[in-house]
């Protein structure tokens, strides 16, 4: 039905299976192949290791329910520094293949490897087996890796196979894997589109391409045509290899000489807070929820979460509010070693109106005034409580390799 | 008589300014730092508390220093493969050389840097 080449392009999807469960595992190694969680400090899961899914564990279940259900499952802290690391170093590698490469997001990511097979002498199968393995060999995690014609082809076969998964499907066998995927399983597609396609018997992907372009552009809004035209093998969504755009949380954290004293700490977690807030800002988002954490000199976290409601986009705004929590997980005589904190629940601010600030508040007003500035880098924040140098970030480039503990 | 000290000779009077992350890390992206946890390896110049730099990725040849894991334990090792024997070896009289079968043991990497402050 559908008359495609084998390879008019080739997008690679790169996928960590199970990824914050899987960098502890290879940081600690005595943890491989046992049922491993993530989310000890925040009391909710975070992560689940795949040995540990089989006991029908999943996201944001309670530490509670995990032992009930799994009592031998391995609880630990997140450690977001750590993932961002090797995030950071899978797609080193990923860039050693192909310069066009798209970071999705912390464990995932699209590369265009159109043209490579000469250069490499390999097949794009080869390719794909070849980066899959070179990123479990060299950081000691699993991946999945999807080649197709389009981006979202290469998403839905690197996730048909999982884990440690290598799917290569060409211009003519895009009707076999869109057959055996059903519907929901379509990057984009979501339980309110399954459910209104079910109504026209969609249950597959393959249901889904043979209707006709003008049905689908009846029945359904412009992004479900794109995908649409994406599975058929034409690409759409071409990769964005700028900085990244959306975001599902920002994270800000850093590790200083270990201190005790109270307000370098509260310091540093506002620091980081306005850190994490200005991104928020130039990617134009409000923000629900931050959750902030100290980290001890024995690598215990404390953190705690402080929710919004409106969402907002100036942190000095409720300064006084985040210090009540931050009062909470502070403890006196405990000798500190990193702060952090990372902001969620972002939401687009055109679509949030600016309910917050009463007309004639004059010091919010006065405030309001104070962020532009300071998001033009003409202003710093926490600059007279101590060292400046001291708070901010290195700007060399260093290089930093996880430490194996077993 | 030789006057190496003096006269150092081959690679070494190339080196001029040195980068220590390049000469120490041949591979960032599979190299992983280990903090050794005994005195196993004594006899080869290699102490408790020394840290080391293992890259995950080399596959072991005899004669180099591995990283392996046994019974949940990490240590340091020395490999050789005699025919389809794997001798797992030491150097130091408290630590006798294992002789044990793949699924026993596993090889979390090459040692290629020891570090030790003085």
């Amino acid at each position: 039905m559908l008359h495609v080449r084998s390879w008019p392009t080739a997008i690679l999807h790169l996928d960590g299976d199970a990824f914050f469960a899987s960098v502890v595992q290879a940081v600690h190694p005595e943890l491989k192949d046992k049922p491993v969680v993530t989310g000890k400090e925040r009391g909710i899961a975070t992560a689940i290791s795949y040995e540990a899914k089989k006991y029908g564990i999943h996201r944001a279940m309670t530490m509670w329910e995990i032992k009930k259900r799994c009592p031998q499952c391995i609880i630990i802290d997140s450690d977001y520094q750590l993932y961002h690391l090797f995030s950071q170093k899978m797609f080193a590698i990923l860039r050693s293949f192909s310069p066009v490469v798209e970071e999705y997001s912390i464990d995932e990511g699209f590369a265009d490897i159109k043209g490579l097979r000469q250069p490499f002498h390999m097949s794009y199968e080869q390719i794909g087996k070849e980066i899959r393995d070179s990123v479990e060999k060299s950081l000691g995690i699993s991946v999945s890796v999807g080649v197709s014609l389009t981006k979202s082809l290469a998403k839905l076969a690197s996730s048909s196979n999982k884990p440690h998964g290598l799917i290569v499907v060409n211009g003519r066998d895009i009707e076999r894997l869109l057959a055996r995927s059903p519907i929901q399983t379509v990057w984009g597609i979501g339980e309110n589109t399954r459910a209104l396609l079910k109504k026209y018997n969609v249950d597959t992907a393959l249901d889904f391409v043979k209707k006709q372009e003008e049905w689908v552009t009846q029945k359904l809004s412009k992004p479900f045509v794109e995908i649409w035209h994406e599975l058929r093998g034409e690409m759409i969504y071409a990769l964005s290899t700028e900085a990244k755009t959306t975001y599902q949380s920002i994270s800000d954290t850093q590790t200083y000489r270990p201190t005790r004293e109270y307000d370098v700490w509260w310091s540093r977690i506002l620091f980081h807070i306005e850190a994490a807030f200005k991104k928020a800002r130039k990617f134009n988002y409000q923000v629900g929820r931050i959750y902030i954490f100290l980290k001890t000199q024995e690598f215990t976290y404390y953190g705690t979460e402080v929710k919004f409601s409106p969402k907002i986009s100036h942190p000095a705004l409720v300064k006084d509010e985040v210090k009540k929590y931050f009062n909470q997980i502070y403890k006196k005589n405990i000798l500190y070693r990193s702060a952090g904190c990372t902001i969620s629940d972002l939401e687009d601010r055109q679509i949030i109106q600016e309910s917050l600030f009463d007309i004639g508040d004059f010091k919010k007003e006065k405030l309001l005034k104070v962020y532009p500035l300071y998001d033009a880098g003409k202003i710093n924040f926490g600059t007279s409580l101590f060292d400046q140098r001291e708070v901010q970030k290195p700007k060399e480039k260093r290089l930093v390799i996880p430490l194996l503990s077993v | 008589m030789t006057y190496k000290a003096c006269f150092p000779t081959g690679e070494e009077d190339e080196v001029d300014i040195v980068s220590l992350e390049s000469y120490l890390i041949s591979d960032p992206h599979s190299s992983f730092l280990y903090k050794v946890k005994d005195s196993s390896l004594r006899g080869i110049g290699i102490f408790k508390n020394d840290l080391v730099i293992v890259d995950k990725k080399k596959s072991p040849s005899t004669g180099d220093i591995i990283l392996v894991r046994i019974e949940d334990e990490g240590t340091l090792k020395i490999f050789k493969k005699q025919r389809s024997v794997i001798i797992l070896g030491s150097s130091h009289p408290d630590y006798p050389n294992l002789y044990l079968q793949q699924e026993e043991f596993h090889i979390l990497g090459i040692v290629t840097t020891i570090i030790r402050k003085v």
